[in-house]
């Protein structure tokens, strides 16, 4: 699988166009046995930067960041951190992981239950780092960045599974680590804490502005904690670019589906309007869109399937003024979701999911007129 | 209650009368025979220094060979897990009297070699002395340890381990501060599992303690029990004396196991990062291959030859060669006849009324919410306090005491089999019962099944596999039993165990080693058997 050289779209130019890669993964394969798990893949993390691995189980995020971290040792491929190779299939190296200098939290914790929460904290310290008195202050530092330090004589089995979170990224930061690795940090926390913990650790990233990969299955969390997120599936990735412009311009099918809400129709082309926009075909009507992404050639005739997220398309009871994309339609459903309410909407294209905010609320039969802005029209790959 | 409790009141008064030596109850108490222990005090040494030097040695086997099993990427890891669980099933006879013709210090088989080879005229080993007894014990109870630390080691979180390395720790500082900790509580539990069990030894200590004069506890309670007049009062003394070390052991083996707070802390089995052994993985199978051939394939290979040679010299020329003796044992003399089929009974029926009683203790241990749970518990748990030799000697003068006639019979056997391996009975089916989730029953309830419909469709099917590897346990320990049946199985109800000591003591080697090569069969067959059946599971359980 091939990856896309454009990812730098949309990244906040003035943090990160200056930084040189710091850790660079390329034509990465690793499995286990004779399975394949990752499959030819290649990116970069830049010097203080927040990258998320995110992908279905199974797609090889996991398999990539334990080979980062020196506890997979991959088939094929380079991997470099800081400016040193640290594995190379080509020239035989493969440095172990206690060599790497990196921290890690696991999805389990891996609060080792046989020690209290500063032996815990202190374990990374005590091979190589300081001793004495700067050995506790450097604990006591990580443990008040998670407000854990009044737990420092607890023994590691009595806390909680936030705490343990805690406990497991005190961790990370008391060694001061080129980069940190976090694999579904979150993923065995209730709801509620893991909304709590996911802004804490967005405040600490903000703190230490340590490199950071992050492993998750959750859109909302890779969205929410990094810069940019790699798209995986199958052990390739299926786009590189910014949260935002992954969003706003999935590559295909899959990327939509996976981040966010959206309606993934089939459409054909029909032309092109002077302005630039795309005339397509869909259901008995047609409708413009704006926007395209990279490799998508939109050729007369051909079908193309578009995507709208569910939250761009506008209901009201009016007609709308002097705007395109806009129809007559019917409410065929609605479902109250608390901060917003969730409508199928019947229109001459067929059925569209759209989410609405609560301040106007149609009921189930209402007729309405529909408006879908060009600009939130997007040609994806198959 | 009264099955458990009566032969330990009897053991507890014999053991301080010094009135009428065949009284039961006793009616005259004293501590002179407590008293007279402490000028034996070499019987309890021996047991200690025995016991003590096996454990370490099946410790260390046990260490290394799960270790090379479960987390290196030494070859062929299914086979030698089956190889190496193999001669615990087999029972210590098997060891024993393979390695008296093996390392016998004149015709032994190993010190023969070692005199063609060398051309000295000195021995390399002597296994008819402690070190024999301490190594045998080992090798033959090496598999349980390999078992218990095995499960444990599948069982810890290679993410613990992992984040040592990724913190900066080496292999080494790793297995120092992270590995071995966490296994700590599954060896010390293993440890005093093996030191409980070799306390109460009794076939390994007879065969090969026997020429030199070295008794342990239990051996000395056989020939104290033998001798002329019977030594009852002392018998039972030192019995008692046994029966307060090996309860003691067992109580901080339970208080470990309950307090493991960590290093086992969910049933579900993890696939650790397995260790690239690279160069040396030549060696680790070799490790594994010395054991499978010490313990095992040495053992079997000798009692085979042996068993078809015409006389008691072992030779290599066919002609000397015959099936003579398994003929005899057979067919022609009928207390071994008798013994086998006995003995084949008994494992049937000790595991089918092994496994009834086991699940229904199971049962209302893990699912009753009544009061008595953790009194239950104990209270299956408790023949593990006596070695069962002990149980079988004081069982014996309950037996005797009754009004009606059960000494003697088959009846009495099996109780006593069903006593001492009732902690295995029910050990073996809380793990099954537990890993069933109460909510599979309720499902079933809330369907409109009652109670009789639910177990039947749902708990039964769910048990089965439990029950097979259960009753296979039971089937196994029940034909290779030697210490409580060497009270019970008088003439009138000959089993294997005793038949086979017996025979030792009067019958001659090729005879002796056909009836134990017979008896190492029948377990092989059911192992065989019972992996076909649970396709592959490992049948043992402890």
């Amino acid at each position: 699988m091939q990856f896309e050289s454009s990812h730098a779209v949309g990244r906040p130019a003035a943090v990160l166009s200056s930084s040189a890669p710091f850790i660079s993964v390329s034509t990465l394969v690793a499995g286990y046995g004779r399975k394949i798990a990752v499959d030819n893949i290649s990116f970069d993390v830049l010097a203080g930067e927040h990258l998320s691995l995110l992908g279905p189980s199974g797609c090889g995020k996991s398999t990539t960041l334990r080979c980062i971290a020196g506890l997979e040792t991959p088939f094929e491929g380079e991997i470099s951190i800081g400016g040193k190779l640290v594995f190379s299939s080509r020239n035989r190296i493969n440095l172990p992981p206690e060599k790497r200098n990196l921290a890690m939290v696991f999805q389990s914790y891996a609060i080792w239950p046989h020690m209290s929460v500063f032996e815990n904290v202190a374990y990374g310290l005590r091979i190589k780092g300081p001793r004495g008195a700067q050995l506790n202050e450097r604990v006591y530092q990580a443990l008040d960045m998670v407000g854990m330090r009044e737990f420092a004589d607890r023994q590691a089995t009595d806390l909680s599974g936030g705490q343990q979170q805690r406990v497991a990224l005190a961790r990370s930061y008391a060694v001061r680590p080129q980069a940190i690795l976090l694999d579904e940090p979150l993923s065995n926390l209730d709801a509620r804490l893991r909304t709590r913990m996911r802004e804490e650790l967005k405040d600490l990233q903000r703190q230490t502005n340590l490199t950071t990969v992050y492993v998750t299955h959750d859109q909302e969390e890779a969205m929410a904690i990094s810069d940019r997120i790699i798209v995986m599936r199958d052990g390739g990735i299926e786009q590189i670019g910014a949260s935002l412009d992954i969003y706003d311009r999935p590559r295909n099918r899959f990327v939509a589906d996976f981040i966010g809400a959206a309606n993934v129709l089939s459409a054909e082309v029909v032309g092109m309007k002077e302005s630039g926009d795309t005339r397509l075909r869909i259901g008995d009507t047609e409708i413009l869109s704006r926007v395209k992404v990279d490799r998508v050639v939109a050729r007369r005739g051909s079908p193309q399937p578009i995507i709208v997220r569910t939250v761009y398309p506008k209901l009201q009871q009016q007609p709308f003024q002097g705007a395109e994309n806009v129809w007559p339609a019917t409410i065929v459903r609605r479902v109250l979701l608390g901060d917003l309410v969730a409508y199928i909407v019947r229109w001459p294209g067929g059925d569209l999911r759209v989410n609405d905010f609560p301040s106007l609320i149609f009921d189930e039969g209402a007729q309405v007129f529909l408006h879908i802005p060009a600009d939130r029209v997007v040609m994806v790959e198959s | 209650m009264l099955v458990l409790g009566y032969p330990f009141f009897l053991l507890v008064t014999t053991a301080f009368n010094v009135g009428d030596p065949l009284e039961f109850p006793a009616r005259v108490f004293g501590i002179a025979n407590i008293v007279e222990l402490t000028d034996r005090t070499r019987w309890i040494t021996n047991t200690l220094i025995v016991a003590s030097g096996g454990t370490v040695l099946a410790l260390a086997l046990g260490v290394t060979l799960a270790w090379i099993l479960h987390r290196t990427t030494a070859p062929a890891q299914r086979l030698f897990e089956l190889l190496i669980a193999m001669p615990y099933p087999l029972g210590p006879l098997v060891c024993a009297l393979a390695w008296l013709q093996l390392g016998a210090p004149q015709g032994g088989i190993v010190n023969l070699a070692y005199r063609a080879v060398t051309g000295s005229d000195s021995s390399l080993v002597d296994i008819a002395s402690p070190w024999g007894i301490i190594f045998v014990l080992a090798i033959s109870e090496a598999p349980v340890a390999v078992l218990m630390i095995g499960a444990a080691m599948q069982r810890m979180d290679p993410a613990l381990e992992d984040s040592s390395a990724v913190f900066g720790a080496n292999t080494v500082q790793t297995a120092l501060r992270v590995t071995i900790p966490l296994m700590a509580p599954a060896i010390l539990s293993a440890a005093l599992f093996l030191f409980t069990s070799m306390l109460g030894a009794f076939a390994i200590p007879t065969i090969l303690g026997a020429s030199s004069q070295f008794y342990v506890a239990t051996t000395a309670i056989f020939v104290l029990f033998q001798g002329y007049p019977p030594n009852y009062p002392l018998a039972a003394a030192l019995g008692l004396v046994l029966v307060l070390i090996t309860a003691t052991g067992a109580l901080i083996n339970n208080r470990i196991l309950r307090g493991r707070s960590f290093a086992i802390v969910s049933g579900k089995n993890y696939r650790p990062r397995l260790i690239d052994t690279g160069r040396w993985t030549l060696v680790l199978v070799a490790i594994e291959c010395f054991y499978v051939l010490v313990a095992l394939v040495l053992p079997v290979g000798v009692l085979a030859f042996a068993a078809i040679q015409m006389t008691t010299e072992l030779r290599w020329a066919p002609e000397y060669w015959s099936l003579q003796n398994f003929q005899y044992i057979l067919i022609e003399f009928p207390t071994t006849r008798w013994a086998i089929l006995n003995s084949i009974g008994l494992g049937l029926f000790t595991g089918i009324f092994g496994v009834i009683i086991g699940t229904l203790l199971a049962w209302l241990v893990h699912r009753s919410s009544g009061r008595g749970r953790g009194t239950l518990e104990q209270l299956a748990m408790s023949p593990q306090a006596f070695p069962r030799l002990i149980f079988a000697f004081a069982l014996l003068w309950t037996l005797l005491s009754l009004p009606f006639k059960l000494y003697g019979t088959f009846a009495a056997v099996l109780l006593a089999y069903l006593c001492v391996f009732m902690p295995l009975a029910y050990r073996s089916m809380s793990g099954v019962v537990v890993q069933i989730h109460p909510s599979l029953e309720e499902a079933s309830r809330v369907a409109g099944a009652g109670w009789g419909r639910t177990f039947v469709r749902i708990v039964m099917p769910l048990l089965q596999p439990g029950i097979v590897a259960t009753w296979a346990l039971l089937f196994m320990v029940s034909v290779r039993e030697v210490g409580a049946s060497i009270f019970l199985a008088s003439s009138a109800i000959p089993v294997l165990g005793p038949a086979i000591l017996n025979f030792w003591d009067s019958g001659g080697l090729p005879k002796v080693s056909a009836l134990t090569l017979v008896q190492a069969l029948i377990i092989m067959v059911c192992m065989i058997a019972v992996r076909r059946i649970t396709q592959g599971k490992p049948a043992i359980a402890i």
